[in-house]
């Protein structure tokens, strides 16, 4: 046919798809051996807002928290003020904490992370760091006046083995057990349990009442936390940071656990459904008055007193197995929530002196707090206000550290892909017919999972 | 009982037992999107207490709502960006290489349909990673709806083609040649001349692809960020948006932002439909 | 040639590269996209033998791809043989049926996510018919879970594939049915003897591509649904796929699971090619 007219501008085209064949094989290979982001931040001049100091407008944020949250209100209205003060914008963006540091990730590799990150130091984010995706605050901490600001627990647990600093503390945390106690009471048991065999006859008692005992988010984080609080209930917190260390699950110390696992399952200490169940499905159940027994942080008792103030709330520990060597219920503690500096962010850093300053002012931080935090302040820089404080977070603040024994959970050590390893294995504990050998070999996997 | 009774009430039966199943899986198609309908206008407790029922007020609250806490409107805008592009893309890329196809009866185009042929069953999913990774060395990470376009066209470059061929077949030598003796460009001949003839495959090919962009989810959710979301991407995050932690699902909005995201395709269904189906069929009958 | 290959090229830039590329990156320890890639060689394949979560995913996809075409083709089939001899109502029959293929994946499961719910339209619909004991989290309990899943798959493919199957028989001509009347043949004569030897290979195409929707999409599904859980009763190849990738941050050893469930994909392709192969 012809080949003159209709052929040659599409000859051109074949020439140039020729040509872009060739380029695109080139860039695979390129991707595959060089999509490092350790100097990420060097691709990162594209993204962002301002990039040189001077004339920034805006400051991006991406946080846990949720927009209608009280802590995500308090953002807004501290970046308000901030705008209002300074003619910076700010820019909040709210994502789920699962979600978050798989988005934080894909905005590090393309370049366009935003200038501060709002999230716990679990899984991923303890990589960060290490990996170039946030930098060291340390050095701000000093230049900018604030570490007289923070405890020295908070600034303890955010400090990494070469002496930098991660984040800014904004969040402490205590995590008890929340007995109802109406509903215990009514089911003849007149105070929380502090055995196992007291929460065993307990949890009888309860389903006999036609409540559930003790109501898990299976499917969700407070899985993997409900395994460690059993094996400290177990063992000593060193033999459980062993365990961790080494994630000899089949050994001895190992099969104790699994064994406690199964046993209080079979026991029909956890609640029927709980395999399937996420942190607000676990949350609700308890506020709605069908379990008697919860294990929650104090990143819930604002929505407690939110959603169910006249629940009669209990705080306590977990009981303690027979051969336990801790003499009180246990309970954990730790940091939680901290700010983060960002690659982009570091390019603004004027601008975030005067955001992180602004935040952390007594009044600000105090601001956050009361809406039921625990502070990561030093005792006497902030002035509470206990009347506007959830009553669970004044009661947990009374009670935990004299009443329960207080851990710092391991796992927040392990690995990023340990720890979704060990997430995903700790659900099957819950779940019906998991035998003690699937159990084991999964929490094996999860270890040599690297 | 005498024997025509028996036959008629034999057939009435028969008639029943074909007609049962078929009408209880329509029932079970229905009842779905019903209850989808007017949960939309309800809150929880109304939609536990009574789930079938018609809602008391005909209330949009939970329409805005769904659009403000992921605003959904903008992702519609951000699918239709996307899905609008795609269709131009594979349509100037499609085209020619059914024309290509159709005219030459030979060794070559058998070969290219049957490449063509056999893309249609690799698994694009399979090299999601890859295809992300190539949006981020390319740089089109940066405007993820872009790169989606391209994808989209990619993806459905097979199909587009396939279902082009036939048209292109159709054309009489004698109106190709003719055009040719005019002296037009290659461009204005097959604007002019073979495009009218083609519309209606066009548009088959068109609407495909759009539905097939508007409706895809799971490379739009790796590739778009909170600014670039679409309505795909936007609409599960009505269930993880909760007013606290420790809420549940309020199922009033997410109902309302489902019927947001379907209510264009519907449209286009209700206008197309004819047109859909014999696509769709013509598209496996052919492939 | 030259109007064939920018379509060819397109193509080819968004499947062969991302294939080679998946290959090579499969042999690489890659955790958390913020971190470097570092060579393994075989560590990702060697584990592929070991995980114990594969097999789960495995066995699982097989029961997801198995039931789901076993309820959906046969199905179809007989629907579409149905709608294809135009019976009253076939017309509005046609729209109602073809509707769940217009729903997004997204919006399906978010809209089953309703249905599915303690307080759902199921467990309502079962209590008012009295059967309230029938009534569980559907999601949430291993027991139903994966079946759960499936049921939306086959929601959205009987009906679909149906009126596609509808448009392929209308095509046989009424003369042959009516011979075969005059014979003396019954329906299920009709479709058994006509409809299905004259349409095998068509049906074997949407088997194929039905294998293909259900196998890949599962990731989608799952994902939107139950992320793989209780536990891992609902974990499936193609999700695994994208989990660890995206949510565990293991995405070396998620090119070696893409490896592997391109071949079993392959396979079940080949598979299902066979049976519908007709003696030439």
């Amino acid at each position: 046919m012809s080949n003159t007219i209709l052929t040659r501008p599409f000859e051109r085209h074949f020439r140039r798809g020729a040509a872009r064949l060739s380029c695109a094989a080139v860039a695979a290979a390129l991707t595959v051996a060089g999509c490092s982001t350790g100097g990420g931040s060097g691709g990162g001049s594209g993204g962002g807002g301002g990039g040189s100091d001077g004339e920034v407008q805006t400051i991006t944020t991406l946080s846990l928290y949720s927009a209608d949250s009280g802590a995500g209100k308090w953002l807004e209205s501290v970046s308000e003020s901030f705008t209002a003060a300074t003619g910076i914008a700010v820019k909040n963006e709210f994502v789920a904490q699962n979600d978050l540091p798989t988005t934080y990730g894909k905005q590090v590799i393309a370049g366009t992370e935003p200038d501060l990150v709002m999230t716990n130091l679990v899984a991923d984010p303890t990589t960060w760091l290490e990996n170039g995706a946030t930098v060291d605050v340390a050095g701000y901490l000093d230049e900018w006046g604030l570490r007289d600001v923070f405890s020295d627990n908070a600034l303890e647990a955010w400090t990494n083995a070469k002496g930098q600093v991660q984040a800014f503390p904004l969040e402490g945390y205590n995590w008890p057990m929340w007995y109802n106690m109406d509903l215990l009471n009514a089911a003849g048991i007149d105070r929380p349990p502090a055995t196992w065999d007291e929460l065993k006859s307990a949890a009888v008692a309860l389903r006999d009442s036609g409540v559930q005992p003790m109501v898990v988010a299976a499917a969700d984080y407070p899985a993997p936390a409900v395994v460690t609080l059993v094996a400290l209930a177990m063992m000593s917190e060193a033999a459980v940071a062993e365990l961790f260390d080494n994630g000899d699950w089949a050994g001895p110390d190992g099969q104790k656990i699994v064994q406690a696992m199964l046993e209080l399952k079979q026991a029909g200490v956890f609640a029927d459904d709980s395999a399937g169940l996420t942190y607000p499905d676990q949350v609700a159940a308890f506020g709605a008055g069908q379990a008697a027994m919860l294990f929650d942080g104090s990143w819930g008792y604002g929505n407690a007193q939110a959603t169910f103030p006249d629940l009669n709330i209990e705080l306590g520990g977990f009981p303690l197995s027979p051969d336990c060597p801790a003499d009180k219920p246990i309970t954990f503690a730790g940091q939680s929530t901290g700010i983060w500096i960002s690659p982009n962010g570091q390019e603004k850093i004027d601008a975030l002196e005067k955001f992180i300053t602004h935040v952390y002012s007594p009044e600000n931080l105090a601001a956050y707090v009361n809406t039921g935090f625990i502070s990561p302040a030093k005792p006497g820089y902030l002035t509470l206000d206990d009347t506007t404080l959830p009553p669970l977070n004044v009661a947990s603040q009374e009670i935990l550290p004299l009443q329960t024994t207080v851990y710092q959970p391991t796992y927040n050590a392990l690995s990023p892909t340990v720890t979704s390893a060990f997430f995903r294995a700790s659900t099957e504990a819950f779940v019906d017919g998991t035998t003690a050998a699937q159990l084991t070999q999964s929490l094996e996997q999860a270890w040599q999972a690297q | 009982m005498n024997r025509r009774r028996s036959r008629r009430l034999r057939r009435r039966l028969a008639v029943i037992a074909v007609y049962a199943p078929v009408l209880a899986y329509a029932a079970a198609i229905i009842v779905p999107l019903y209850y989808l309908l007017v949960s939309a206008f309800k809150t929880n407790t109304e939609i536990a207490l009574d789930p079938l029922g018609l809602p008391d007020v005909l209330n949009f609250d939970k329409f805005a709502q769904a659009n403000r806490s992921v605003e959904l409107l903008a992702a519609s805008g951000n699918s239709l960006f996307t899905a609008l592009g795609s269709v131009v893309v594979t349509i100037a890329l499609a085209a020619p290489a059914a024309h290509g196809i159709a005219k030459r009866a030979g060794a070559f185009s058998t070969f290219a349909q049957l490449l063509f042929g056999l893309a249609f069953l690799i698994p694009q999913f399979a090299v999601i990673v890859p295809t992300y990774l190539l949006a981020v060395r390319t740089g089109l990470i940066q405007v993820p709806l872009v790169f989606l376009i391209l994808f989209y066209a990619a993806m459905n470059m097979p199909v587009a083609v396939l279902l082009l061929i036939p048209f292109f077949r159709a054309i009489p030598k004698e109106i190709e040649e003719s055009a040719e003796l005019d002296g037009a460009g290659a461009l204005a001949r097959m604007r002019h001349v073979l495009m009218p003839i083609v519309t209606p495959g066009l548009s088959t090919v068109a609407v495909l692809c759009f539905l097939a962009a508007w409706n895809e989810y799971i490379f739009a959710q790796v590739m778009t960020n909170s600014s670039s979301y679409t309505v795909q991407v936007a609409l599960p995050l009505l269930r993880s948006e909760g007013a606290f932690q420790g809420a549940n699902v309020d199922l009033g909005r997410l109902a309302a932002g489902v019927i947001i995201s379907v209510i264009p395709v519907f449209v286009m269904y209700a206008i197309l439909r004819r047109r859909l189906i014999d696509a769709f069929a013509a598209g496996a009958v052919k492939g | 040639m030259a109007e064939v290959t920018p379509a060819l090229a397109w193509y080819g830039t968004f499947m062969v590269l991302p294939l080679l590329a998946m290959i090579v990156l499969s042999f690489f320890t890659w955790n958390s996209l913020v971190a470097s890639p570092k060579p393994s060689g075989l560590e990702n394949y060697r584990y592929l033998f070991e995980d114990e979560i594969l097999r789960t995913a495995t066995v699982n996809t097989i029961a997801y791809v198995g039931v789901g075409l076993a309820l959906i083709i046969p199905m179809a089939f007989l629907l579409g043989f149905f709608l294809s001899r135009r019976p009253p109502g076939h017309a509005i029959l046609s729209i109602i049926f073809f509707t769940p293929w217009i729903v997004s994946a997204s919006a399906r499961a978010m809209m089953f996510t309703g249905l599915y719910q303690p307080a759902g339209a199921v467990n309502s619909i079962l209590s008012l018919v009295g059967l309230e004991d029938w009534g569980r989290l559907w999601l949430a309990d291993p027991s139903t879970a994966l079946w759960a899943v499936i049921a939306t798959e086959a929601w959205a493919g009987i009906g679909s594939t149906a009126v596609i199957f509808s448009a392929a028989l209308g095509r046989i001509p009424n003369e042959v049915y009516e011979a075969a009347r005059l014979d003396g043949a019954g329906t299920w004569r009709e479709i058994v003897s006509i409809a299905y030897p004259m349409s095998k290979d068509f049906v074997g195409l949407m088997t194929m591509l039905q294998f293909l929707w259900l196998f890949l999409g599962s990731a989608g599904t799952v994902l939107l649904l139950t992320k793989g859980g209780p536990g891992s009763n609902t974990m499936t190849l193609a999700f695994y796929l994208y989990d660890q990738a995206f949510i565990s941050g293991r995405i070396g050893y998620s090119q070696a699971i893409a490896v592997a469930g391109l071949a079993v994909g392959l396979i079940g392709m080949g598979i299902i090619r066979y049976a519908f192969r007709t003696k030439e």
